[in-house]
């Protein structure tokens, strides 16, 4: 009886422990465990991926570690959990990650279950299929099979787009990982691989045996705001992460390189310049860090286009265009948010 | 009346019985304001508005619009086919198995060895995903597909054959003789325990399928027409139309098949052991063949101690069934996984996950004990 008693009153305070601990904000939890949690995809070249080496590299994985040089002013600080697309959500409702940088669709059910902080690309679906198919409009596509990853993913949707607005009908084989779905398409299941245009680019230049075989077809049929991702109920974790990323265009914006962000930090009379690389003080205090934080974020990860550029763009096997994920300037639809 | 024990007994269970209670509305409690807080809604609702996506392969027909909880049993069906499929086929291979192992042909015995060990020491994750890749490494491209028979084609694309189509007016006289036909199994079977009994057949069971097999062929005749061969025709890639057997449900059917049949092999194998000499030994005093003392003494006597473990296999290969969308098969846990990622409701989700498969796997559970009492040795 008495312990019976004893049990119920151990249980509950243990209960209103842990539910004190729930409420500890995110920024204070990141502090305390020493490193950024990201959640990654299961391996996508270009965008996120183990090299051999086993390093996380890619945009996706950059836009995170951009975070943790903010944060902690160390870009390493970042751990990588590889999420297939059903799991990414709750990844991210349950506390697990900090920050969801891995191809993740902004959409209006998901942004009540989470908090989309920035978009840092701009992506629409894309079919990889053999060039010998000769598949040229969107009405080719019919009677051909599709591999996919499953799990409602937009790039699901917009088959139905396609075979909605052209009249087709194409067969649809889906897989828990992009992966097994790629393979399967490499093996000749299907004639067709389908998903994200930079992920499809990525996989056709790093795994294709002979990428010329294989023609990317892209239906405009959606495009997709691809954006980071963070738990709701901390303003200051979602100011840290968008200027975070901020940080990366408005440097391009500026025309601050990881190599030249020194000499310019030396040299520089522009007040917004001197204050945001902390030369002069200030920036750092309405979010709690280092006055170095925009400096350490251009000098450990780079500026936007640098980090495009090696993951994606010129420097890289994707050689993938820029698009939108451009400057206003330059034709694209990247604002930078000016740090005054 | 404190001094009294069966009443202290009374007061400490239902004292026990309130801390549980209490425990469980507080978790609940908890949890639903924790829930609250991150802005995850609870709730069954979205069960009813439309699944908006689509499943590749079903048994029951299913459309993107369709709602949830359809699609969830939709799933559901996809689950339970292959669970069933593989049950039966790996009951009858696995005896065979069982069998074989305690064979006196060393090459039966072997092969039958090597069978139980692959699939007892090969992750089934593994032995999937080998068994996937093979379909590739084998079979030739659509392009290339080895030809069976007339219409028959097998590739990298799965099998292709042709099927036989009606249409709508046809459905009346099918169904008829579809009845016809399940109503006179019963009748047949309801005669031949009659026979066995009084030593007389009812005759009229024969004539009454004489009537329906004549019956048949006269519709047969009579709807020639819109009864048709539907042959899979070669259209730029794939095969389309006929009869066709996707590489995603052949790959789990057969990986899960090797994989559980080789657990009930040793099962069976201990189960004859435990028959003891004696019985073997009066078997052939009568004079019975080796075949039918297996079947007539030791199989009977070894399924007593079959069937309890069998009934873990059985379940186990509900829930290895999971693993079906590794291969690229929708099953139940991948579509309410789709739902959970689509509506954001994923502790009703899991809870669902949980709930189907309890109950799945309780009534299985139960059906087996049931079979299990009847079989058991009745002590007198």
């Amino acid at each position: 009886m008495k312990l019976a008693i004893q049990f119920a009153v151990a249980m509950a305070t243990a209960m209103i422990g842990a539910g004190s601990a729930n409420a500890q904000s995110i920024a204070d939890k990141v502090r305390e465990r020493g490193y950024v949690s990201c959640g990654a995809s299961q391996g996508v070249p270009g965008l996120s991926r183990p090299d051999d080496k086993g390093v996380w590299t890619g945009f996706d994985v950059d836009s995170c570690r951009a975070v943790a040089a903010a944060f902690f002013g160390d870009s390493q600080k970042a751990q990588f959990v590889p999420l297939n697309a059903a799991q990414r959500i709750p990844a991210v409702q349950t506390g697990e990650v900090d920050v969801l940088s891995r191809t993740t669709t902004w959409t209006y059910t998901r942004d009540v279950a989470v908090r989309f902080v920035a978009i840092n690309l701009v992506d629409g679906d894309a079919i990889m299929l053999r060039k010998a198919l000769n598949v040229a409009k969107a009405a080719d596509l019919d009677g051909l099979t599709i591999c996919l990853q499953g799990g409602g993913s937009l790039v699901e949707n917009a088959l139905d787009i396609i075979e909605q607005s052209n009249q087709v009908k194409v067969e649809r084989v889906y897989f828990d990982s992009t992966i097994l779905a790629r393979d399967a398409y490499f093996g000749g299941r299907c004639d067709g691989y389908m998903s994200d245009g930079f992920a499809i680019a990525g996989q056709r230049a790093a795994v294709a045996g002979n990428p010329d075989e294989h023609a990317i077809f892209q239906s405009g049929a959606t495009t997709e705001p691809l954006a980071l991702a963070i738990p709701r109920g901390d303003d200051r974790w979602f100011d840290i992460v968008r200027y975070a990323f901020n940080a990366m265009v408005w440097a391009e914006d500026r025309g601050i390189t990881s190599q030249n962000v020194d000499e310019i930090a030396a040299s520089s009379t522009d007040g917004e310049t001197r204050k945001a690389l902390g030369v002069d003080p200030g920036i750092g205090e309405p979010l709690k860090l280092d006055d170095k934080w925009i400096y350490n974020v251009i000098k450990q990860v780079g500026n936007y286009g640098e980090v495009f550029a090696r993951n994606l763009g010129e420097d890289s096997p994707l050689k993938a265009e820029r698009r939108f994920n451009a400057l206003p300037r330059d034709g694209g639809i990247l604002f930078p948010i000016p740090f005054k | 009346m404190l001094q009294d024990v069966r009443f202290r007994a009374i007061i400490v269970q239902i004292a026990l019985l309130a801390g549980i209670a209490a425990l469980g509305s507080m978790l609940f409690t908890a949890t639903a304001r924790n829930l609250e807080l991150r802005g995850i809604p609870l709730g069954f609702g979205f069960l009813w508005r439309p699944a908006n996506f689509q499943i590749a392969e079903t048994i029951l027909p299913y459309s993107s619009s369709d709602p949830n909880w359809w699609a969830a049993v939709v799933g559901l069906s996809n689950s339970l086919f292959i669970s069933v499929l593989v049950i039966l086929l790996a009951s009858v291979i696995g005896l065979f198995i069982g069998i074989g192992r305690l064979s006196s042909n060393p090459l039966v015995s072997g092969l039958c060895r090597v069978w139980v060990e692959v699939a007892r020491n090969t992750p089934l994750v593994v032995l999937l995903i080998f068994n996937y890749a093979l379909w590739w490494e084998i079979l030739p491209l659509a392009t290339e597909a080895w030809k069976l028979a007339p219409g028959t084609h097998i590739s990298v694309r799965g099998l292709s054959m042709p099927a036989l189509g009606w249409s709508t007016s046809a459905f009346a006289p099918v169904a008829f003789v579809g009845v016809s036909a399940v109503i006179l199994a019963g009748a047949s079977y309801a005669a031949r325990r009659r026979q066995i009994e009084t030593g007389s057949r009812p005759a009229h069971v024969s004539a009454a399928w004489l009537f329906v097999a004549v019956a048949a062929g006269i519709f047969l005749f009579a709807y020639r027409d819109v009864i048709s061969l539907d042959i899979p025709e070669f259209r730029r890639a794939n095969f389309a139309g006929g009869w066709s057997l996707t590489p995603e449900l052949t790959t789990i059917l057969i990986g899960l098949t090797f994989y559980t049949a080789g657990f009930i092999g040793e099962i069976v194998r201990g189960g004859i052991l435990a028959v003891r000499k004696g019985q073997w030994e009066a078997a052939t005093a009568l004079g019975l063949s080796r075949g039918q003392t297996y079947r007539l003494v030791v199989v009977p006597l070894a399924l007593r101690s079959i069937v309890p473990p069998l009934n873990s296999q059985y379940i186990n290969v509900v829930k290895n069934s999971t693993l079906a969308i590794v291969v690229g098969y929708q099953d139940f846990m991948t579509v309410v996984s789709t739902m959970i990622n689509k509506t954001s409701h994923a502790i009703e989700g899991v809870a669902i996950i949980l709930g189907v498969f309890l109950a799945v796997n309780l009534a299985l559970s139960a059906l087996l004990n049931a079979y299990n009492r009847r079989i058991a040795i009745v002590e007198r």
